[in-house]
């Protein structure tokens, strides 16, 4: 859903990560439909480049910027260039993550805890560290982490993503523990299962993810315009006293469940 | 090991992202040699971005075949 009369990111600058694909996609899109100046940063340069064509084909523009955001350097330059592209940053979402399968903990391999945990959960820690210092100039910003009822719950694909995304949730409460008197609101938005090339490309087979929607209550999957949805409404003055909060979007699956 | 990782990554779109976009950061993780390095920054980065996406199971013996004559 959207209205192309409404700005409700007029004048707000943005860096979204992981705007190549899914969430960070279409959150990307929503933004400068809503009147943001946005900075697509992705490792992925082909699916940033399709996310350009798709606000071009808006008539609008965004500055794009490849980044690996488990590198601290890649972070600090990427940083630097969105500044000086558009001046101080007002919101920061971090939608990059990867999802790899694993098996049983004793069979989790050192190698797919790192690649895992050094993009969601160092690479969530690190935009935020780079990103903070431009809020605090302003005296006031919005952090919008993705996380996943992956880390709430014991269930799912990966030991290494349900942690990591758990970490980005207490992440999310100490960093706005430590700056909302700056003025710097944090949140965490933690979505259900979302039909993006993460989630369809995750799961087992085509088959096996329909099978998980005969079992919703909602006998669907959410789509990332639906995520991007509630982060706008995150990112927006409209939640101008929310900050320090998980909310979970996951079409009533998880209170089925209990 | 090349082969094996690009099973993985057939198999699974967020294995395949890192070796799409981080050959670099499997080089000390899996010991892959420069050679190899190279093949994943080249010819097989072009094919893999080719694959559909879920590569289903009964399509995945025919890919790994693919890569395995691609990088032999």
């Amino acid at each position: 859903m959207t209205n192309d009369n409404s700005v409700r990111l007029q004048g707000k600058k943005a860096i979204i990560t992981g705007a190549g694909s899914g969430i960070g996609r279409e959150t990307s899109i929503r933004f400068v439909q809503e009147g943001a100046q946005v900075v697509l940063v992705d490792r992925n340069t082909e699916g940033m480049k399709q996310t350009l064509q798709s606000i071009q084909a808006l008539g609008r523009e965004a500055h794009t910027i490849q980044a690996d955001i488990s590198k601290e350097s890649q972070i600090q330059s990427m940083v630097n260039t969105a500044i000086a592209s558009v001046g101080d940053i007002n919101i920061l979402v971090n939608a990059a993550a990867v999802l790899i399968r694993t098996q049983q903990t004793h069979q989790v391999s050192e190698a797919e805890w790192d690649l895992i945990m050094n993009t969601n959960l160092k690479g969530t820690f690190l935009c935020c560290k780079h990103v903070i210092p431009s809020m605090i100039n302003t005296g006031s910003g919005s952090i919008i982490n993705i996380s996943s009822v992956s880390g709430i719950r014991g269930a799912g694909y990966s030991l290494p993503y349900g942690v990591g995304k758990a970490g980005v949730i207490h992440l999310t409460t100490m960093v706005a523990q430590q700056y909302t008197g700056n003025g710097i609101r944090v949140n965490c938005v933690a979505p259900g299962l979302v039909d993006t090339p993460q989630s369809r490309g995750s799961t087992a087979s085509t088959e096996t993810f329909e099978s998980r929607i005969k079992t919703h209550p909602m006998q669907r999957v959410g789509t990332p315009n639906e995520i991007s949805n509630l982060i706008l409404f995150l990112a927006s003055d409209e939640a101008s006293y929310i900050s320090g909060q998980t909310v979970i979007i996951d079409g009533g699956e998880r209170a089925s469940a209990q | 090991m090349l082969i094996e990782l690009i099973s993985k990554g057939i198999e699974d779109y967020g294995f395949r992202q890192v070796l799409l976009w981080s050959p670099d950061d499997l080089t000390s993780l899996y010991d892959l040699s420069d050679a190899e390095i190279n093949l994943l920054k080249g010819s097989v980065h072009a094919e893999l971005l080719k694959l559909p996406n879920p590569v289903e199971p009964e399509q995945r013996a025919k890919y790994i075949q693919f890569f395995t004559d691609l990088v032999s």
